[in-house]
């Protein structure tokens, strides 16, 4: 039988516990994981997770982390008083307004690239594009870095539903291994059910028979990476498949889903916070789709007030489950929104002055970093790149960024070399 | 030699304004206009004059709505100004109707809780109806702006839950009855003396959610006007749209035998876009648009015929830069004045024709 209790939130971390314990059968007893959830008071020895949050098309810093009363480019928002002194963002944000002292934004990304393909892959890797190299997302690396190796959950969950913007993490010259397990039909992984027609007792012999004639095979033979990569698949597809009540969210208690509400991007980082709790070290939530070429007060007006009911519960409930101190949260878009209001009431492209949000491990909270200029036109303070944001979300995650891979003959540093992570927004 | 391209039609008059007009309210005996919008000014100007000039009259730091003048026929008329911080406030007309007063004579600093998004004057300029972001409609006396009646019959949030918004209210021309529509395609009949709900008229068809593609909602009624006889009821705003990044879909007007809840025509045109206002001849056989979008701003003419089939094209087919929130139609000289993204135009029928 598979070891979830039905309600695995009502348990908090003993919830996970069970779940490593049945799920991988006590051979993970030294692993990090399962040290971890030992006790709340171990919280400093878990490791590190992330939460990586992808609005997709380009969220308006106006109309969240830098509003501009009163100038031709603030548009029709006001900004409200935070529970920071002296920080305003926009009145969308009431909720987060009130978690500030919780929350640490840069307002001063200078990124360049506004077409967003080209711009995704700057802003998901900290790198332009190099025609000799393919580098990985941010994600995977930081799943690759922040994986025990252990666990039969994936490294990296991504969640994506809508078809447009979507763009799978791209393992670059780490492998199709490192890839992460995309969640784009429904949040629930596909053909995971074991088939109606074969008994829990013929399918374990089948698994079984299988992993023998794999080892079987592989005895007294030279290069076992792509065996060992079946092989790994194959674990992981086990987890999945014993983990399934993980993207059940009817688990939940009524209560729970109804603070997330009933929107894709509630359900969906509700589903995040449960893998997140059940040890996978890597989730990303994309939400699609920020392009408000067109009527941008009106989009920003649903989007936001989504984001900011959707992510103060997520918040929370980090928080209170003891996940927030151990969990890295960025949330990122390809690049901001232009200044100039256009005729369609739209706002357009614009990597030239924007914001980003951050919170969690390794982010100082309340911290609110850079400047732009009284338009929102330019950066006036303290300047960051997407390689300097890179650099600053590895750090906070706990990973050196000058770390190498070698690839060939060539040693990869994680972040690109000129990289500087900003040191005050880290804790 | 080469054919002569044939110009595109221009207006006969224009004047530039910072940022978006949201705001149009003209004095049909003379001519004097006020208009409003993003910057958060109201300026005058006269619309018979052989130049225009527009004449900051209010400042302000928040969006101008919409506005409209009272007592017209009195020799006091007032401006009413409608604001996205939720106020109303009235001014009086001085100087023939060129400028209005400094301080407003009264002021409701809640009329709504968030933006309100329109207003208007009926029943002989005697009541005023507001719509805001609190999805309540609103009777007030037009005098002193004490509240009268109010309804909350539009659903808060759409049917995919996220936050929604009535755009627009008009009055029968008995003042009578109230039709306000929202962002999903509702649109309440409302009648003001029983406070009861006459009809609920379903458009579907101007309200787009992509799920899947794009997650997002666009579009929703940003314009309902009575015909001159109150038996008709326009609806306008968008069609369903292929790309959520914008106005990406084709002007639609769907015109309801309101009474009967039946739509009788669908007026709509290829042209991209979103019609924002709509206005009637006196005779009620022309109908104007005039919006924005994709491509690029429009007037159009629909001739309304009741016992027409169910889709009417257009007559007039006039495209221009810019974008239209706000149109007047000046029956005398078949002129119409069109407020929007940076500026007002006046456009001659005669000409286009």
């Amino acid at each position: 039988m598979f070891p979830f209790p039905s309600n695995p939130s009502s348990f908090g971390l003993v919830r996970r516990r069970g779940f490593l314990q049945g799920a991988l059968a006590g051979s993970v007893a030294s692993c990090g994981f399962a040290a971890a959830a030992e006790s709340k008071k171990s919280v400093s020895k878990k490791p590190r997770q992330v939460l990586f949050i992808w609005l997709g098309g380009g969220a308006s810093q106006f109309e969240t982390w830098d509003p501009k009363p009163g100038r031709p480019t603030g548009g029709p928002f006001v900004p409200i008083d935070t529970n920071l002194p002296g920080i305003g963002i926009c009145e969308l944000l009431p909720k987060l307004a009130t978690r500030m002292d919780q929350l640490t934004v840069i307002r001063s990304l200078s990124t360049a690239i506004t077409e967003h393909g080209v711009a995704a892959d700057l802003m998901s890797t900290g790198r332009t594009k190099e025609a000799s190299l393919v580098y990985p997302e941010l994600g995977v690396i930081l799943a690759k870095e922040l994986s025990t190796g252990c666990s039969s959950l994936p490294d990296y969950v991504s969640i994506f539903r809508t078809t447009e913007g979507r763009r799978r993490a791209d393992p670059g010259f780490l492998g199709a291994a490192h890839l992460p397990v995309h969640l784009e039909r429904s949040a629930r992984p596909e053909n995971i059910d074991r088939p109606e027609t074969l008994d829990a007792d013929l399918f374990a012999a089948r698994a079984d028979l299988r992993r023998r004639l794999s080892e079987g095979f592989l005895k007294d033979r030279a290069g076992r990476e792509s065996a060992d990569h079946y092989e790994s698949a194959q674990s992981r597809l086990a987890g999945l498949m014993e983990g399934a009540n993980l993207f059940d969210l009817e688990q939940e208690p009524a209560r729970e889903r109804e603070q997330y509400g009933r929107t894709p991007f509630g359900r969906h980082c509700l589903l995040a916070r449960r893998l997140l709790e059940a040890g996978v070290p890597v989730v990303k939530v994309a939400r699609g789709f920020w392009d408000s070429h067109h009527d941008n007060f009106e989009s920003h007006r649903e989007l936001v007030g989504d984001f900011d009911n959707v992510f103060a519960v997520l918040l929370d409930d980090l928080r209170e489950r003891g996940l927030l101190e151990t969990t890295t949260v960025m949330v990122l878009s390809e690049f901001g929104r232009t200044p100039k209001i256009n005729a369609q009431v739209g706002r357009d492209h614009y990597a030239a002055a924007w914001s980003c949000l951050l919170a969690g491990a390794g982010f100082k909270p309340g911290a609110v970093y850079g400047k732009t200029d009284k338009d929102g036109v330019e950066v006036a303070d303290d300047p960051v790149n997407a390689g300097d944001l890179a650099a600053t979300i590895l750090r906070a995650a706990g990973i050196d960024p000058t770390k190498h891979y070698q690839v060939g003959l060539r040693p990869v540093p994680l972040a690109t070399e000129t990289a500087v992570a900003v040191e005050d927004v880290l804790s | 030699m080469p054919d002569e391209k044939k110009k595109p039609p221009t207006p006969t008059m224009t004047a530039k304004a910072e940022g978006s007009l949201l705001a149009l309210a003209l004095d049909p005996r003379n001519g004097m206009t006020f208009v409003g919008g993003s910057s958060g000014a109201v300026s005058a100007f006269d619309v018979n004059a052989d130049a225009w000039e527009l004449q900051s009259q209010l400042g302000g730091e928040r969006y101008v709505s919409a506005c409209a003048l009272l007592g017209t026929s009195s020799q006091k008329p007032q401006l009413v100004v409608a604001r996205y911080d939720g106020s109303l406030a009235w001014y009086d007309v001085v100087d023939g109707g060129a400028t209005v007063s400094a301080k407003p004579t009264r002021t409701v600093a809640d009329a709504h809780r968030g933006w309100v998004r329109d207003l208007v004057a009926f029943d002989g300029d005697r009541k005023l109806a507001t719509v805001g972001d609190d999805m309540l409609v609103k009777v007030r006396d037009a005098r002193d702006g004490k509240l009268l009646v109010e309804h909350d019959k539009h659903a808060k949030l759409t049917p995919q839950e996220y936050i929604s918004a009535i755009y627009t209210i008009a009055a029968s021309p008995d003042g009578r009855t109230l039709a306000s529509a929202d962002r999903v395609g509702v649109v309440v009949l409302f009648d003001v003396e029983s406070k009861k709900e006459l009809a609920r008229l379903n458009c579907p068809e101007l309200y787009t959610f992509d799920g899947e593609k794009r997650d997002r909602s666009f579009g929703g009624v940003r314009c309902v006007r009575f015909s001159p006889d109150g038996k008709l009821l326009a609806v306008a705003g968008i069609g369903q749209i292929t790309n959520v990044d914008g106005f990406v879909g084709p002007c639609r007007v769907e015109i309801f035998d309101w009474r009967k809840a039946k739509r009788i025509a669908v007026l709509d045109d290829d042209h991209k876009g979103v019609m924002n206002d709509v206005v009637w001849s006196s005779d009620g056989k022309e109908l104007f648009g005039a919006g924005g979008g994709d491509g690029g701003g429009v007037l159009l003419r629909w001739s309304i015929d009741p016992a027409a089939k169910e889709n009417i094209k257009p007559s007039l087919k006039v495209k221009f830069n810019g974008h239209t929130h706000r149109l007047a139609w000046i029956e005398a000289d078949r002129r119409l004045l069109a407020a929007g993204f940076e500026g007002v135009q006046l456009w001659e029928l005669s000409s286009l024709a």
